[in-house]
């Protein structure tokens, strides 16, 4: 792989930088191509293909479609070979289009974005779960990624040899979302026609040998290459030996932890370091219990579970891992946020005078002081000033996890039927936990939007929601 | 479900899946073996060792061909000769009788028939020999060897008998040991007496039977060696030949050893059948058993590097592919063995060839062409030459010499040649030489190049080359390529004389050698490899075995491109300590040579180690970038890097700092404690806007008017403020004035006209020594004499007149009070948005007003510009008399400045008759030509009217930084009130309001004020808050900030300092207006690396241009806070020079046991180098002589004319000395190296002669190898195997001897000024000589530790007096501190290896003089005296001859007399000898004075003639005895003056005296002076 800029202060030169990244295009584009070529190669021999469209006799099929992608790539791919400036910014994204991608990935519409796709993603899934729809997709994957890395900026977040697992994670993910959305909603429509899962279809009981460990000694023997593979091409990403006094910046926690980090900057470090992760995991291991859905097991669906797959890759998607995206690529120099496509300067400084909800409420809306006890006032006094200045937040609070539970169960016909399904408990249990979740999102955007630091803040008592 | 053979999924396809994972499994393994049996390193080493291997092969080849394989046949047939030897008669018949008796004497017949028989056999052919006449081929070797065989029997056969009775003697010697011991066990165990008698009787037994034993065995041993002798004599040469030959073989053996280890292949066919061979243990996986390639780890122990967390040792791995480090020349100790690639070109004579020979290119050339090229196969490389023939002969290329005028010529001699001798190539192709050119036309393969070769040398040879065919048939083996031959000869048609070949020598990175092996790496070097390893000094990742992760860092961009090309180099930030680009690499010497003046060449290593830093070191010194950055060299006591602080305001106080050592330095610039007293506002204000305008060589920085980064409104702001910021220092400066007593004029001046008196000082202004700090227009000739680099002390003084006197023209300043709509002269547009509203509508009642109707025009209405000093301007005359008193003294009002004090007393003009014509003060005249001197045009610019609203504002927006801006606003109104006075700082003091009637507020706010402020007043206080704010009191004693603190950040450890710390803000977008006269390509990379975020960058712009990172930034920042570092006037050379010295600051160094610490001795030689620099004391001294290195055809030289001469004083050469110097080399050309000068011809330039031995004409030009140069030996040199003794005659040296000129080493004014004083001279006295003119000048100090005393030299230099008055110099008086004395004193001791600071002096003992005393009586006493009646006393007889007309007091001072001869022949006093000189010096000088300095007027007073009676000497009238008593007479007198006049010169009457009536009082004591004889 190619040693990307890597001081704060270097200006990249972008011929030095063409030469450098040239060579990498080149081969990714050819492989795209050849991929494409194979695809198109496949549907001619399977003749399965998707048909696009019907003229007369002649069925289109999406043959020549992948045909024409592996021929661009191909271009492309000769483009990237030259290194030449002029070519390769042809083969770029254009910079308008990375100044709407950068503001785009601004938090806020990122966050909010990042809903939408989710809810989307779950209406239109009988149109996504196509096989040429989703080919479509992931060559669009793959293109916006090569078209971007003609960009140093792009390229040094991407092309870090700690990144690199991560954008080939990012792909991973999407294969196995597809997947499972692909086979869910094929079992759907084959219930919806009375045929059983695919699962049921399939339920042989298979050879150990040579169907599990045969497999299993091919795949170790492949993933062995893979290593190897990996490691003669990618460097070890080593950086300079520590320093107490000069730490790195941005310093960022395992790729893993980056969703616990960004928490981190939201929420008291006790909150959002042991509430919220016990939480997760009490949360994650009290599911069985508080499920009572019958359907669904052993076979992959969604119809018959709308509401726990959403409340899922609400969680896991548009929480976890936008998180841990957010961490690895948009967190820059002093955890500030900065577009896929921008530089990431030291000297960039946001506004971090974030204010709490009771001095919003006091002193904006009411235009007085906050409540503050008198300096003789007792322990018990102090407490209750405290609380006094606090109110707003804690009423708030309690409205939002006990009023919402109870209207929704009494307003919506579906959190109704949850609630005589589950009972009392179960129903209180999940909702905070849901309540727990959705808070997330909320305080995140009201950090983001109204500099929101605490909706509850006692310092005093290192207590701050 | 029940089993079945089913499966889930094709199993083909599964096989498939499998095959193709193995497969790409077994690839990538395949692939993780191949990168690792190709990784770089390997690679290196592989080609390292084949290149050793071929060299080796070479280096053979040259050694057979070579002197060493006659060498070898010569012995071989010496050898062979002496197996033929007669045997000696004599010493045979010895070797049978020592046999005999040994037989007889043991009893025991011996058998000696074999030995007479062989005995017998040789001597029956000897006679046969000797009957046939002429024959001498002597003995037969078989019978010889016959005999000595036999010998050999016999003397075995004593050996044999001789071990016999050894271990007899061994085993009854035990025995008697038992026995001993039984005799001692008795007595313990207290046995009866009759037992231990018993027992110790066997004892004796056994003692007396060793005695026994012992002497036949060493009756055996002496037998033995006699035969062993007598056989060793018979063979002596034979054995000694063998052993030569046994050597040879060797030499020849390790060489073939060397290309058989060197060998890599798999199997080794040398044994005749195949062997495997070591290449197998380079095959993958074999290699992890004792491959032959490895990975080379260096240790350095106690190197440690900081890795944060702890000091981790340094492991280096660079010799891993830097495999040739350490090589060097075999047979010498420092010679790199492959240096550095370069391109040399070489001419070939070959016209003087008979070119008939058929084998081509090693007859006719003697060399041999390898098959292959060492790194490229093709390249076309000599393996061999052979001595003598022209190849090895060839010389360097150079170019040819120009006709030079004969000014030029003479000048040349004194002031060009190199600073320290350049490596210089060895004339010679040499094994390995890649042949690139021949004759200018590239060459490209073997075949072609030795095509080319034979029909370049026979064309050049005379001979015409029939046609293609008959060269290609003569040429052998090169038929291929005829033709480029052809065309070549064609081509050049008349035949060039000699062949040009231009050649590749040595080789590239990594197989090259360190070139500095004599400093570094080498075994003998003061850095072995084995102790520092490279890193230390290199820095880089010395774990790292990849070129790209080693840190390499390259040395400009075309390296870079190369490297990021070639290796994948990239720019690795996370290595801390990247490798130090060439350019750079002297920074790292600064780690451990704190002291840096002992980085400069040395005895030890003439080449310079780091001139790149003493440069930037003495820049920093001289540009006075200590005064605002702190350069601190001690951490807790501890020293960690130089260290160049400012001594503290009062020495004494610093003194008393217990922990930490007080700087040393002093202040760059003048002191402008009194400037107010010598210039005019007009010409500070010019001189602060822009120093350069006046006076365009100056070191001042130019701190106002840098705007290039600033744009739009922070532009406007600044062209708005400097001007006030000017006006305000101006003002502040000249209020703080301080007025001095006005100096005492001497008495008794004599009135002359102006004219004379500046003609006066112009000459004292040439030979009083102004010239060696100051350069002056009327002497632009001295320039020449300067190094190149030379940073002068004190400024060009061509224009004082301008400076000192110039009248301030143009109307007085004016005040403006708003903002005007028609600006008169303020530059930049009327502020649109001035800052401040002042006081809206409110019309103040002004009192400053600028109509002229206030009908007060004479005064200003600042009051400032028409007052009298102090506080007004200085009158003209003023700047005259500070000038006067400055030059008389300048240490009395400014005890800090680096000027000395010249000791300018009045000089008494005196006629013929001795009567004083006149008096003239040389003060006055040298003030009085510098301001004569007509001006240059300058005026200083007008002084522009002050804008009184700007003028509120800055002072406003310097008082926001200490107070509230409404508080602000008020005082800027109003003033600060009085009440306030004493929380308030130094500066804003300046702004108290003037109190009603308030007289000492009055004087200091001025009378002209409207309510509030003044304008002086507001000025004084902006001048204040500019000079803290740019530090100017860095530079220059200021009032007021003796203590202020640096304003720059500190450099300590900067060049580690972290780049994320360095503020770089805008400074990639800043267009780059700067165009410098650099080299593009070193600006390019300086560019790039600041594009990169280095410090190398940031150094780099802040030098060029240093408030640049103010762009984009000044808007956004209050005024005071801007970037206000000044620009310095500095080329692409000192640049790089500074960064080079502040990149070494790399706080903290290294272990300690590394930094470096001389030797006391060598450590006196440093310090005193650094006080000569600092006291520029080379300037008039010259240290060292001209070194010139010769190159001469044997008998160019006649020898020496014999000279009898006292028999101490003639230099001894060793032999080897000698020897060395008979040595030729290939060509046939001595070597000799001269220490000396050009002897100087009568008008004081050097004797030069031309091709007929005449004197150069003014106008003629002339080669300078055709001339003449007459040497005068200062130091004696050995030439063809004789010795030159110094002081006799010159050495005439012709110019096309002369390979290299070194210049002297000081003295550059001296040089310069030998004409001029001879030409003075001779005005005045038409017989001087001026080839003596050296005399008249400050003395070289060659050899002065060993001459003078220490304590005598201490108290000189701290209080100069006149020694020789022939000088027209006189030594001035600097302020030294003692300890600074005494470090030069100790210098030139420890320089000479003379003793001190003890030292003893044996004439001046007592028992000493006694003892000759005594002798002298007896010798006076024996001899009965025929002349007169010799003296009894030996000194009053030595002080004859001092006293005899004809002697010393000719020329000599004495005490209180003074001989009447010129001041140029006159000499140093000898009453004071006794106090300066050592007595061995003296005794040599007064021997033979020629040979002490060879320029000298001093004549022979004692001449010793080894034939005449009484050796020779002075007359015996005056001294009887040998010269050498006489000598020593006048030595031991010289040294005891003080004690011999003081005995003539008793108190005891004095006391008498006294004790007498009062009369008594105008007795005089005795006359000190014993009277005349």
């Amino acid at each position: 792989m190619v040693p990307f800029p890597t001081t704060m202060h270097s200006h990249v030169d972008l011929t030095e930088f063409y030469q450098e990244i040239s060579g990498f295009l080149a081969g990714y584009y050819l492989a795209l191509a050849v991929m494409n070529a194979l695809a198109a190669v496949r549907g001619w021999r399977s003749s399965g293909a998707t048909v696009l469209c019907r003229c007369g006799p002649l069925r289109v099929t999406t043959v020549p479609l992948w045909l024409l992608l592996a021929a661009l790539f191909g271009l492309m791919s000769a483009a990237a070979l030259s290194g030449d400036a002029a070519l390769l910014s042809r083969i770029s994204l254009p910079e308008s289009a990375k100044a709407v991608l950068n503001c785009a990935l601004q938090p806020t519409w990122y966050m909010l974005g990042t809903f939408a796709a989710i809810l989307l993603m779950f209406l239109a899934r009988r149109f996504w779960i196509r096989p040429a729809v989703a080919w479509i997709m992931l060559n669009l994957g793959f293109a916006f990624l090569g078209l971007s890395m003609t960009d140093p900026d792009f390229a040094r977040i991407v092309g870090k040899p700690d990144n690199v697992p991560i954008v080939g994670m990012l792909f991973l993910l999407g294969f196995f979302t597809w997947l499972g959305a692909h086979r869910a909603v094929e079992n759907d429509q084959r219930l919806a026609r009375g045929e059983g899962t695919i699962e049921q279809r399939d339920s042989e009981k298979v050879l150990v040998w040579p169907d599990l460990v045969y497999i299993e000694l091919i795949c170790m023997v492949a993933l062995t290459a893979f290593l190897i593979f990996w490691s003669l091409v990618l460097q070890a990403p080593l950086e300079e030996p520590a320093n107490l006094m000069n730490t790195p910046n941005p310093s960022k926690a395992p790729w893993y932890f980056l969703g616990l980090q960004e928490m981190l900057l939201y929420f008291d470090p006790w909150m959002a370091g042991v509430v919220l992760p016990a939480l997760i995991i009490f949360g994650l291991s009290a599911i069985p219990y508080l499920d009572k859905n019958q359907l669904g097991n052993g076979y992959y669906t969604i119809r018959q579970r709308r509401f726990a797959c959403l409340v899922y890759q609400f969680g896991f998607l548009a929480l976890w891992i936008s998180l841990i995206v957010i961490g690895t690529f948009l967190r820059g120099p002093n955890w500030n946020y900065f577009g896929l496509y921008e530089t990431w300067d030291v000297h960039k400084t946001a506004n971090l005078n974030n204010v709490s909800l009771s001095e919003y409420f006091w002193v904006w809306l009411w235009q007085t002081q906050r409540p503050l006890a008198p300096p003789d006032a007792g322990a018990m006094a102090r407490f209750g000033f405290i609380l006094l200045r606090e109110l707003p937040g804690i009423v708030l609070l309690a409205l939002y996890f006990f009023m919402v539970p109870a209207a929704l169960a009494k307003g919506t016909r579906f959190f109704h039927g949850l609630y005589s399904q589950m009972g009392t408990a179960r129903y209180a249990l999940m909702m905070f936990l849901l309540l727990v979740m959705t808070l997330l999102p909320i305080k995140m955007l009201a950090r983001w939007t109204g500099n929101l630091s605490y909706i509850v803040s006692m310092p005093e008592y290192f207590l701050n929601l | 479900m029940p089993a079945s053979d089913q499966t889930m999924y094709p199993m083909k396809l599964l096989h498939r899946l499998f095959a193709l994972a193995s497969l790409a499994l077994l690839a990538t393994t395949v692939w993780l073996l191949a990168k690792d049996h190709q990784r770089p390193w390997k690679q290196y080493q592989r080609t390292a060792n084949r290149l050793e291997g071929r060299v080796a092969g070479w280096r053979k080849l040259q050694y057979e061909t070579g002197e060493a394989e006659r060498r070898r046949r010569q012995i071989e047939s010496q050898l062979e000769e002496a197996r033929r030897q007669e045997l000696d008669r004599d010493r045979l018949s010895q070797f049978r009788t020592q046999v005999a008796r040994d037989a007889q004497r043991r009893g025991v017949p011996e058998d000696l028939t074999g030995f007479d028989r062989a005995c017998d056999q040789l001597e029956s052919s000897r006679r046969d020999k000797s009957g046939q006449a002429g024959d001498s081929s002597g003995l037969p070797s078989t019978l010889r060897a016959a005999v000595l065989a036999q010998m050999r029997r016999l003397i075995d056969d004593a050996r044999r008998r001789e071990n016999v009775r050894a271990d007899a003697q061994r085993l009854r010697t035990a025995d008697w040991d038992v026995a001993k011991a039984e005799v001692g066990l008795a007595v313990r165990s207290g046995l009866s007496a009759a037992e231990i008698e018993q027992r110790q009787a066997a004892a004796d037994k056994l003692q007396a039977e060793v005695a026994e034993l012992a002497r036949q065995h060493a009756a055996a041993k002496d037998h033995r060696l006699a035969l062993d002798t007598i056989f060793a004599d018979l063979t002596a040469r034979e054995r000694e030949l063998a052993k030569q030959l046994a050597d040879n073989r060797a030499d020849v053996a390790r060489l073939e050893g060397t290309v058989a280890e060197r060998k890599s292949a798999y199997f080794n066919l040398e044994h005749g059948f195949p062997l495997p061979g070591k290449k197998f243990l380079e095959l993958p996986i074999l290699d992890a058993f004792n491959s032959p390639l490895r990975i080379e780890n260096l240790w350095a122990e106690g190197l440690t590097q900081d890795f944060n967390f702890r000091q981790v040792p340094r492991f280096d791995r660079c010799t891993t592919c830097h495999t040739a480090v350490q090589k060097t020349e075999p047979g010498s100790a420092n010679t790199p063995a492959y240096p550095r690639e370069q391109i040399l070109q070489f001419t070939l004579s070959v016209a003087a060839l008979q070119s008939d020979s058929s084998s081509p290119l090693e007859e006719l050339l003697g060399l041999r062409l390898a098959e292959e090229g060492l790194l490229q196969a093709n390249d076309v490389t000599v393996s061999c030459v052979r001595p003598g023939t022209p190849a090895a002969q060839a010389a360097l290329a150079t170019e040819s010499s120009v006709a030079q005028s004969a000014d030029q010529i003479l000048l040349d001699l004194f002031r060009t040649g190199d600073d320290a001798p350049v490596p210089r190539v060895e004339p010679g192709l040499k094994m390995g030489d890649v042949i690139v050119a021949i004759n200018g036309q590239d060459v490209a393969s073997r075949q072609q190049a030795i095509a080319q070769l034979v029909t370049s040398v026979k064309s050049a040879a005379g001979e015409r080359v029939p046609s293609a065919e008959s060269a290609a048939a003569r040429s052998g083996e090169d038929e291929e390529e005829p033709e480029s031959g052809d065309r070549e000869s064609d081509g050049t048609g008349s035949a060039p004389a000699s062949l040009v070949l231009t050649v590749r020598r040595g080789l590239p990175h990594p197989f090259s050698s360190h070139p500095r092996l004599d400093l570094f790496v080498g075994d003998l070097s003061p850095h072995k490899m084995s102790e520092f390893a490279c890193t230390v000094c290199h820095e880089g990742q010395g774990s790292a075995t990849d070129f790209e992760w080693a840190s390499h860092s390259p040395n400009d961009l075309a390296d870079r491109q190369r490297w990021r090309r070639q290796y994948g180099w990239f720019d690795n930030a996370f290595w801390d300590y990247p490798m130090y680009p060439r350019r750079f690499i002297e920074s790292t010497c600064l780690k451990c040579h704190h002291r840096v003046a002992d980085l400069r060449p040395s005895d030890r290593f003439p080449e310079p180690p780091a001139p790149k830093l003493l440069r930037g070191d003495s820049l920093i010194r001289t540009y006075g970038c200590y005064g605002c950055h702190e350069i601190n060299g001690y951490q807790d006591g501890r020293s960690i890097g130089p260290d160049l602080r400012t001594e503290p305001p009062d020495a004494a106080a610093g003194r008393g700092l217990a922990h930490s050592l007080p700087g040393q330095l002093r202040q760059p610039g003048p002191s402008l404690r009194y400037v107010g007293r010598k210039l005019q506002d007009a010409f500070l204000h010019d001189w602060l806007s822009d120093p350069q305008r006046f006076r365009p060589a100056t070191r001042m920085p130019r701190v106002f008017g840098l705007w290039n980064h600033l744009q739009g409104g922070s532009r406007q702001l600044a062209e708005k403020y400097e001007p006030l910021e000017i006006r305000g220092i101006v003002a502040y400066l000249r209020d703080r004035t301080q007025d001095p007593d006005p100096a005492a004029a001497p008495d008794g001046i004599s009135d002359t006209a102006a004219a004379q008196k500046a003609e006066r000082g112009r000459v004292l202004f040439q030979t009083r020594g102004c010239l060696a700090c100051h350069s002056h227009a009327a002497f632009a000739d001295a320039e020449t004499f300067r190094a190149p680099d030379e940073i002068l002390a004190g400024p060009d003084l061509s224009d004082m007149a301008d400076k000192l006197t110039s009248v301030l023209s143009g109307s007085p300043p004016v005040v403006r009070e708003s903002p005007d709509p028609a600006p008169p002269v303020v530059r930049g547009s009327p502020d649109p948005a001035p800052p401040v509203v002042r006081g809206s509508p409110d019309p103040a009642p002004k009192v400053t007003d600028r109509s002229p109707s206030s009908g007060r025009p004479a005064v200003g209405p600042s009051g400032e510009v028409r007052r009298p000093a102090p506080n007004g301007n200085a009158a003209p005359s003023a700047g005259r008399a500070w000038l006067v008193d400055f030059i008389r003294q300048p240490t009395r009002l400014l005890p800090r400045t680096i000027m000395p004090n010249l000791l300018l007393e009045p000089i008494q003009n005196r006629d013929a008759a001795g009567q004083v014509l006149s008096v003239t003060d040389p003060a006055e005249d040298i003030a009085e030509f510098l301001l004569q001197h007509a001006t240059t045009g300058y005026e200083a610019q007008v002084l522009p009217p002050i804008d009184r609203p700007v003028l509120d504002q800055l002072t406003l927006a310097y008082l926001r930084g200490t107070f509230h801006e409404s508080r602000a606003q008020q005082y800027v109104q109003q003033g600060i009130p009085p009440q306030l006075g004493n929380t308030l700082q130094e500066a804003e003091k300046e702004l108290i309001a003037a109190e009603e009637g308030g007289e000492n507020d009055r004087r200091r706010t001025g009378s002209e004020s409207r309510a509030g402020l003044s304008v002086p007043q507001q000025l004084r206080y902006v001048g204040s808050k500019s000079i803290a704010k740019y530090g100017c009191f860095g530079c220059h004693d200021i009032p007021g900030f003796e203590t202020a603190k640096q304003i720059g950040p500190t450099l300590t450890g900067w060049g580690r300092k972290d780049t994320s710390l360095l503020a770089f803000e805008n400074i990639n977008a800043y267009p780059q207006s700067h165009t410098s006269p650099d080299d593009p390509a070193t600006v390019d990379y300086f560019r790039q690396q600041l594009a990169a975020g280095s410090r190398i960058g940031f150094i780099f712009q802040k030098l060029t241009e240093p408030r640049s990172y103010d762009f984009g930034v000044a808007q956004n920042k209050p005024y005071h806070d801007r970037l206000r570092m000044p620009q310095f006037p500095f080329d692409a050379g000192e640049r790089e020079a500074i960064i080079t010295f502040v990149l070494g600051l790399v706080a903290p160094p290294a272990a300690e046991k590394y930094i470096y610490t001389p030797a006391p001795a060598r450590a006196a030689i440093i310090e005193g180098q650094v006080l000569l620099d600092k006291y520029r004391c080379t300037t008039c001294h010259l240290l060292e002589p001209q070194k010139w290195q010769l190159e001469y055809a044997p008998g160019a030289f006649r020898p020496q004319p014999d000279k009898a001469v006292f028999p101490f004083v003639d230099h001894a050469f060793r032999d080897n000395e000698l020897q060395q110097s008979q040595q030729s080399d290939d060509r046939g050309l001595l070597r000799a190296a001269l220490a000396g000068m050009p002897t100087l011809g009568g008008d004081g330039r050097p004797l030069v002669f031309d091709e007929e031995g005449d004197e150069l004409f003014e106008d003629e030009k002339y080669l300078p190898a055709t001339l003449e140069y007459p040497f005068q030996l200062w130091q004696p040199a050995a030439l063809e195997g004789r010795g030159y003794q110094v002081g006799r005659t010159a050495v005439n040296v012709r110019g096309e001897q002369i390979v290299a000129r070194q210049r002297a080493r000081g003295g550059s004014l001296t040089q310069y000024l030998l004409p001029h004083v001879a030409k003075l001279e001779k005005s005045a006295n038409p017989n001087a000589e001026g080839s003596q003119a050296w005399g008249w000048l400050p003395p070289p100090l060659l050899g002065e530790g060993a001459k003078v005393r220490p304590e005598w030299l201490y108290d000189y230099l701290l209080a100069p007096y006149v020694i020789r008055p022939a000088s027209f110099m006189r030594m001035p008086k600097y302020d030294l501190s003692t300890t600074e004395a005494r470090a030069l004193a100790d210098y030139f001791a420890a320089l000479d290896g003379a003793a001190y600071p003890y030292q003893t002096n044996d004439r001046r003992d007592r028992a000493y003089l006694q003892e000759l005393e005594q002798a002298y009586r007896e010798q006076q006493k024996t001899p009965p005296s025929a002349d007169r009646a010799a003296d009894a006393n030996r000194l009053t007889a030595a002080m004859r001859i001092v006293t005899d007309k004809n002697y010393c007091v000719t020329c000599h001072i004495i005490g209180d007399f003074e001989p009447r001869t010129s001041d140029r022949a006159k000499g140093p006093n000898l009453a004071d000898v006794y106090k300066r000189f050592r007595p061995d010096y003296v005794r040599r000088w007064v021997a033979e004075p020629g040979s002490v300095l060879p320029y000298t007027g001093m004549p022979i007073i004692i001449p010793y003639q080894p034939d005449a009676p009484h050796l020779g000497g002075v007359d015996q009238s005056l001294y009887p005895g040998t010269s050498l008593q006489q000598l020593d007479a006048l030595v031991d007198l010289l040294m005891n003056f003080d004690t011999y006049t003081r005995q003539r010169a008793p108190v005891a009457p004095l006391i008498e005296a006294a004790a007498a009536p009062p009369s008594a009082e105008t007795g005089k004591p005795a006359p000190k002076e014993p009277t005349v004889p």
